[in-house]
């Protein structure tokens, strides 16, 4: 239950290269400044971005290769939790986590008894029949990570979870977040902006700069032995 | 300042606005007037009841239906194609799209003739090939009605399609759905007005089809002959027969307008 990626992926001027493993259990916050390639990666892993070269290998299974090989998303078994959540916005919230199990052949009526199972144990029984236009962002980011759990994916990516948060609600939604994420064994990978999110839900730090890994540590050890200036600098700006 | 205001609003409107502006609404209104002040009211139901008005309507029915139809299987996946600029060369598909929009009925029907005609670059084949003719025939009806009524229906869905965010189908693809249940289940139900407002323009300008349906399939009573063709022909021997028919046509119209007057029209105009 691990991820590879040695991924190379040009697109004009931007270049990444990574070469990296996460491990199972292992909840990997990646940082970095805007445009350095945090979401290209996670979207190279859940098969939305080709590689130009390199491979990417889920559980043991190459699933793009650069090349001859490029399993599609639907294939993968991986959940993404997009930034703005792209909950779907003409079904209601059950039907939203329903959606992943259906797709996958699961009869209709049983996806949403699993889709309700899911909904109670993260605390949010009540919104099953709403649409996801009259429940609230932190609600949202709930109902977005059931969606993806709901099909137990092996690899759980966040991309940037918090950002569509405001300040008030992020602290009692990170707090959640954290319980929700301590029952998932699988590879969780989260990219985020603040390193409060790193300390608070990571036991990996990962710092991408310009297509490049500049620091790949413990989130403790960013703050004391930080790699480049931005790590510095972000680090300051923690209160 | 609120006084002001009070007084412009109440200000007349510049005559050299005014005047033409009303003449305008006079020209388009008149005739909806006269036609229903002429219309031979106390024989109304007795002409339509009249079996070459009821084949004309069954026929304007039929026809424009399967029109609709096959634009509908053929023209929405032609919209998605345009909107996600999958083919090379878009723009120039696009433009070419739009030509049966702008020409002239009477030369769709000519150009019709150029290619499904007896010896048409595929009417050729299709009738020595297959013993297949499509001119002249009920057919060639829905051939001329889908041409000239299916930009109608590309142009209002590919704007939908355009107004879609594909973070939702990606999202769908890596929550393990098909291709073919995103479309489904996803994109087809994001741009339900604008599939509902493209059918029903489709199928009231199919409806109202005169030009390239009298030029490609002529005009035969129970065969080709449709509603506006039955009006056209019944000017030259009874004129309450033709207002009479006219004002089902008319009718319809309305209703159209109507029913999309609602969410359907504004939302397909504004994405």
């Amino acid at each position: 239950m691990s991820v590879q990626v040695a991924a190379a992926i040009v697109r004009g001027e931007f270049n990444l290269h990574v070469n990296l493993t996460f491990a199972p259990g292992e909840i990997t916050a990646v940082m970095g400044p805007n445009g350095a390639g945090k979401s290209t990666l996670l979207r190279a892993i859940a098969g939305l971005q080709p590689l130009d070269s390199g491979h990417v290998q889920i559980n043991g299974t190459v699933v793009d290769d650069g090349d001859r090989i490029l399993i599609a998303p639907e294939q993968r078994n991986v959940g993404l939790v997009f930034q703005d959540y792209a909950l779907f916005p003409h079904l209601s919230v059950l039907e939203n986590v329903a959606f992943g199990p259906r797709s996958r052949g699961i009869p209709a009526g049983q996806a949403r008894i699993n889709a309700q199972d899911l909904l109670d144990r993260l605390g949010i029984p009540e919104l099953g029949q709403r649409r996801p236009s009259a429940i609230s962002g932190g609600q949202a980011q709930r109902v977005a990570l059931a969606r993806a759990l709901a099909t137990n994916p092996a690899v759980l990516l966040l991309d940037e979870p918090m950002a569509a948060l405001d300040a008030e609600s992020k602290i009692a939604v990170r707090e959640e977040l954290r319980n929700a994420l301590s029952d998932f064994t699988g590879v969780t990978i989260m990219v985020s902006h603040e390193p409060q999110d790193a300390r608070a839900l990571a036991s990996r730090a990962l710092v991408i700069e310009n297509g490049r890994v500049t620091q790949d540590a413990s989130p403790d050890a960013l703050a004391q032995d930080p790699a480049t200036a931005y790590v510095a600098a972000l680090m300051r700006s923690i209160p | 300042m609120n006084r002001t205001r009070n007084r412009r609003i109440r200000q007349a409107p510049p005559w050299f606005l005014l005047l033409p502006g009303a003449v305008a609404l006079a020209f388009l209104v008149i005739p909806l007037v006269a036609l229903l002040s002429q219309a031979p009211w106390s024989s109304f139901l007795e002409i339509l009841s009249n079996p070459a008005a009821l084949d004309a309507l069954r026929l304007s029915l039929e026809t424009s239906l399967l029109a609709t139809l096959v634009a509908l299987v053929f023209g929405v996946p032609l919209a998605w194609l345009l909107a996600r600029e999958v083919l090379p060369g878009t723009r120039f598909w696009r433009a070419l799209v739009l030509v049966p929009l702008l020409l002239p009925p009477v030369v769709a029907g000519v150009t019709l003739l150029a290619a499904f005609g007896r010896r048409g670059l595929v009417g050729q084949w299709l009738y020595n090939g297959l013993g297949v003719q499509l001119p002249f025939t009920t057919v060639g009806v829905i051939v001329a009605e889908a041409f000239v009524a299916m930009p109608f229906l590309i142009i209002t869905l590919e704007g939908g399609f355009r107004g879609v965010n594909r973070q939702y189908e990606e999202a769908a693809s890596t929550l393990g759905a098909s291709a073919w249940t995103t479309f489904r289940r996803i994109t087809l139900p994001m741009v339900w007005p604008a599939v509902v407002a493209g059918t029903v323009l489709c199928w009231a300008r199919a409806l109202g089809e005169f030009g390239a349906t009298i030029t490609f399939a002529g005009n035969f009573p129970g065969v080709t002959q449709t509603m506006p063709l039955a009006v056209y022909t019944a000017l030259e021997s009874d004129r309450g027969v033709a207002i009479a028919l006219s004002i089902v046509l008319l009718a319809v119209s309305i209703t159209v307008l109507v029913a999309l007057r609602g969410r359907y029209l504004r939302s397909g105009a504004s994405t």
